[in-house]
């Protein structure tokens, strides 16, 4: 795992500049790289590379990087794990390859030297970006690669004069080539998503290579493909409805998810798991454990808080499988210290990566280098709430799309009176009701400030506020006809935008803050597309969440089986009503336009009546606009 | 030989499938003349007095009626047409379900397949009703393709008839406009024609416009037209408005359709990026001016314009490209015309009118 980075000079404007930019755009990036560096120029000085390494697999310099092929043709700067590597070295040495490191890199230098990208890219198990730099071609050659779920992260910019890309976007900011024209249409869909949806980032002209893509950039030809979309197994739902058996399913889910694991355990490192106490984490220490015989670190947090606190059931499962339990307290001080570093750490805007922050920090406290997540079981396995309530919300849009527009809108106006009423945490988002569609009733979930509250922060009429319209910026078709339900459909999305637009670009930057790889086993591409083609309802037998898991893990001890969800939660809202002065909310209010709209936020806060994430949400959005 | 032509709509609308309806009543209304057939063209939704009817239909062998929307009275006279006619002629999958209610098996259905009302799972009397079809014409590949991909249905049942040019734009004697009489600047011109409604985001006016930036970068004076209304259009304006591009980006609204010709013919560069059509037919109007098109490497585009000799086909998801080529196109007068001029023989080798009329015949008399 480490940084990457890299520049495409079309027409050799920089000169003598190449080389000292692309050092400094790789060290802006040494947090995720501490154990070595190293750059490339091409001959022509078209082309030059660069890598911050944090080695894993085959720590010696003989994993340095960028690292060329045998004849210096072909050269690679890679972040990330092929976790099959050495099933593939096999193949290769087969073919007549020879290999001097233990690096998973090399084998992606001769994979590609020998099939050619399309045929190397369907072999690789893992989480990946990377660029290949082929001179074998009388011109240049750059190839741009990103894992097909989105794990390791890949901006680019490019204009008239050259193509720029990094693994972070402060990366190529460093290059100083790039104007900081902030993106506007960017941050208003933060404080719409609270996250940045791909590929727009804060900066114009700046862009994520999307997930299951590469890129190829030459003189004759610039392309994007796509060679992985995770609705294509949806279609399987439609082909296998009635050969479905429960028995073989969770038997073959089992065995994927075994084999995600035990591929992942593979380092030259210690590995240790994160232990939240819920069934995710639980799971994967159930399964690693009959894998090793050694026995598996755990890292768990816990609070003053009792309520936030999963000591009970991290103890549970830590002494079922008898591992080396490390149990760390994080107090409100320690939140509030760390805060000018967790800012720092934030590449791109989000309200969520506080708590792979702390998990990573603590990790890193106690010499390890990889750690196992379980993030991504709430996706695959469909454990959040509204997977379930999708058909309530379903039934109830298709009745309401039959009432009149205005019938609608005044309904709809009421529902929000009545929901202020009686309390009801988020019911401004009944607002989208007004527009029943699929998208709207995601964002009834995954909707931060609605856009009637964003005009008000901004003090930008509706008008201007339809410019930013719509909350996800579809570039690609989305075959909307492979969604069997609502609740496919949101699985769809939280795939699409959730996992990879916040959960994992903030696991990165978070975790890459302390030098720690997070290596995520419930995002192995075969488990995904095998559970992805089996119908929701399926995974969700008898209206339970995560039915299928509750099954593979039915080793682990009742009381974590069945207890209720409670999500990663730290106690944010506490501190920040305890901590947080008068001060910070005004450092909030120089961006927003409406004083009374962001004072009633504030006070609603204070009571208890609105979520700590629109505060939160609110001071991220400063610091980018402010910096 | 009678022939029953059902239809959704005809003259009242515009459109993809308007287009095509269009040039099927043209094409009967010759092949009718020749061989004698008795054609009933029944529309669901027209008024059944558009102005274009004498343009289109010139034989008296041709019946055209429009039903306003009447659904009752629509199905039992088709019902009842259904029972003497050798041909039926199914304009639109909806009308699937009244097959089983034909009450003579005797005569051959045909059933035409547009786009996305047949890219999914259809439904149980959708199914039921093409079972009784006797061939199912699709509009292009990649729309076969997609039913095929959500529905068991047998490969042989399907042929293709490709979208052609709609022959009244090949009237000799309509006017051309000049850029100034169209009110249009002296300027190098990015054209788009679409539909501007809600239901129409994904043709990514949106995307051009977020372009120009770059675009006006290298080609300050570029200007980018857009023909065509609805109610997404204040949205595309205030893009414009906040991008600081409003000044070379210009609405014209809905043309009247003899203005259109003009319009596409002033225009550089013809750009369409949606990302679900199951043809395009915009692009084998602005072909038949010679105009190199750019569209989106998704759904049926990639059979109308061949990437890199009649135009070029944008990588979806890859913004900056967009902006690339239409750049690259602007700055090269040569590339320019000669993708154009490649694009009109593609048109006349395998979109002109003729050889759809040819091939409707083929179809009809196997």
């Amino acid at each position: 795992m480490c940084r990457i980075a890299g520049i495409v000079d079309f027409n050799n404007s920089l000169g003598q500049e190449l080389e000292p930019i692309i050092v400094k755009m790789r060290d802006s990036m040494a947090h995720g790289g501490p154990d070595g560096a190293g750059i490339f120029i091409s001959n022509d000085r078209k082309v030059a590379l660069g890598n911050r390494r944090l080695a894993i697999l085959d720590t010696s310099p003989l994993g340095h990087q960028p690292m060329y092929n045998k004849d210096k043709s072909i050269w690679i700067t890679f972040n990330g794990e092929i976790f099959n590597f050495k099933e593939t070295r096999n193949e290769l040495r087969q073919i007549g390859y020879s290999f001097n490191s233990e690096s998973d890199t090399e084998v992606l230098l001769y994979g590609y030297e020998e099939w050619g990208i399309d045929k190397l890219l369907p072999k690789l198990h893992g989480m990946f970006a990377f660029a290949i730099y082929d001179s074998r071609t009388p011109d240049y050659k750059l190839l741009l690669v990103r894992d097909r779920l989105g794990v390791k992260p890949l901006y680019y910019y490019q204009d008239k004069e050259r193509f720029i890309f990094a693994s972070e976007v402060r990366g190529i900011m460093n290059s100083g080539l790039v104007q900081n024209k902030e993106n506007r249409e960017a941050l208003v869909r933060f404080l719409r998503l609270g996250s940045i949806p791909h590929p727009l980032t804060t900066i114009e002209g700046i862009y994520s290579v999307p997930a299951g893509h590469y890129m190829l950039i030459s003189n004759e030809k610039k392309q994007m493909k796509k060679y992985w979309e995770i609705s294509d197994y949806f279609l399987d739902t439609y082909k296998r409805s009635s050969s479905y058996n429960t028995e073989e399913i969770i038997e073959n889910s089992k065995r994927l998810f075994t084999e995600s694991i035990r591929l992942r355990l593979v380092s030259d490192v210690p590995v240790g798991v994160f232990l939240s106490g819920g069934i995710d984490s639980s799971s994967i220490v159930a399964l690693s454990s009959n894998l090793r015989e050694q026995k598996i670190t755990t890292v768990s947090i816990n609070f003053q808080e009792p309520s936030f606190s999963e000591a009970k059931y991290q103890r549970i499962v830590a002494n079922r499988y008898n591992t080396d339990h490390n149990e760390v307290l994080l107090t409100s001080k320690d939140f509030l210290d760390e805060l000018p570093k967790i800012f720092s750490s934030m590449d791109q805007p989000t309200v969520d990566g506080i708590n792979t922050y702390f998990v990573s920090k603590i990790a890193k406290k106690l010499g390890l280098k990889v750690v196992l997540s379980g993030i991504g079981g709430d996706e695959v396995f469909l454990g959040y709430k509204h997977f379930k309530q999708a058909y309530f919300i379903n039934s109830f849009l298709q009745f309401y799309s039959k009432v009149s527009e205005k019938y609608r809108k005044k309904l709809t106006k009421l529902f929000v009176q009545f929901g202020n009423s009686i309390g009801v945490a988020g019911k401004d988002k009944f607002e989208y009701l007004a527009n029943p569609s699929s998208d709207n009733a995601y964002l009834l979930y995954r909707g931060l400030f609605t856009p009637l509250q964003i005009q008000k922060i901004l003090g930008i009429t509706e008008l201007e506020f339809k410019a930013y319209e719509p909350a996800f910026e579809f570039l690609e078709w989305r075959e909307d006809s492979l969604f069997k339900s609502l609740t496919h459909y949101f699985n769809y999305m939280d795939f699409y935008h959730y996992l990879n637009d916040q959960i994992l670009k903030d696991t990165d930057f978070m975790s890459m803050a302390h030098g720690v790889e997070i290596r995520v086993p419930f995002l192995d591409h075969k488990l995904v597309e095998y559970v992805a083609s089996i119908d929701p309802s399926l995974r969700l037998k008898g209206g339970r969440n995560k039915f299928l898991l509750s099954k593979i893990a039915d080793t682990l001890p009742k009381e974590v089986l069945y207890r209720k969800k409670m999500g990663f939660v730290f106690p944010f809202a506490n501190w920040l009503r305890k901590e947080w002065a008068e001060a910070d909310m005004q450092h909030i209010e120089k961006n927003a336009c409406d004083k009374k709209f962001l004072s009633e936020l504030w006070n609603g806060f204070k009571q208890g009546n609105v979520h700590w994430s629109r505060i939160w949400a609110l001071s991220v959005y400063s610091n980018f606009t402010n910096n | 030989m009678r022939i029953l032509v059902l239809l959704t709509d005809l003259f009242d609308k515009f459109g993809g499938i308007q287009t095509f309806n269009r040039c099927i009543v043209n094409a009967l209304s010759s092949l009718a003349e020749k061989n004698n057939w008795q054609v009933y063209v029944f529309v669901l939704n027209d008024k059944g007095n558009s102005s274009l009817i004498p343009k289109y239909i010139k034989s008296k062998n041709i019946v055209y009626k429009g039903f306003k929307g009447n659904k009752i009275l629509y199905t039992l006279t088709n019902i009842f047409f259904s029972m003497k006619s050798n041909i039926v002629f199914l304009g639109h999958i909806n009308f699937a379900p009244l097959v089983p209610f034909f009450l003579s098996n005797k005569n051959k259905r045909y059933l035409v397949i547009h786009g996305i009302d047949v890219w999914k799972k259809l439904s149980n009397l959708q199914i039921e009703g093409i079972s009784e079809i006797d061939k199912i014409i699709s509009v292009s590949n990649f729309t076969k393709e997609q039913m095929l991909k959500f529905n068991n249905i047998l490969n042989t049942k399907f042929t293709i008839l490709n979208n052609c040019l709609d022959p009244i734009f090949q009237d000799k004697n309509q006017k051309l406009y000049s850029k100034k009489e169209l009110n249009l600047p002296n300027n190098p011109i990015i054209l788009s024609v679409s539909r501007l409604d809600d239901a129409d985001k994904y043709k990514k006016i949106d995307l051009v416009i977020k372009s120009m930036p770059f675009i006006l970068k290298e080609i300050p004076n570029a200007t980018y037209v857009i023909v065509g209304d609805g109610n997404d259009r204040p949205r595309l304006e205030q893009i414009t408005k906040n991008i600081s591009v409003n000044n070379n980006v210009i609405f014209t609204g809905e043309v009247p359709h003899d203005l259109l010709s003009s319009y596409y013919n002033a225009c550089d560069v013809f750009v369409l990026p949606s990302l679900k059509e199951g043809f395009g037919i915009v692009f084998l109007e602005a072909m038949y001016y010679a105009k190199p098109c750019v569209g989106a490497k998704a759904g049926g585009i990639p059979e109308v314009i061949e990437d890199g000799v009649t135009g070029f086909l944008w990588d979806t998801g890859y913004v900056y490209s967009l902006a690339d080529i239409i750049i690259r196109l602007l700055k090269n007068d040569d590339l320019k015309q000669s993708l154009g001029l490649a694009g009109k023989e593609r048109l006349n080798k395998m979109f002109a009118f003729e050889l759809f009329q040819k091939e409707l015949e083929n179809i009809l008399c196997q």
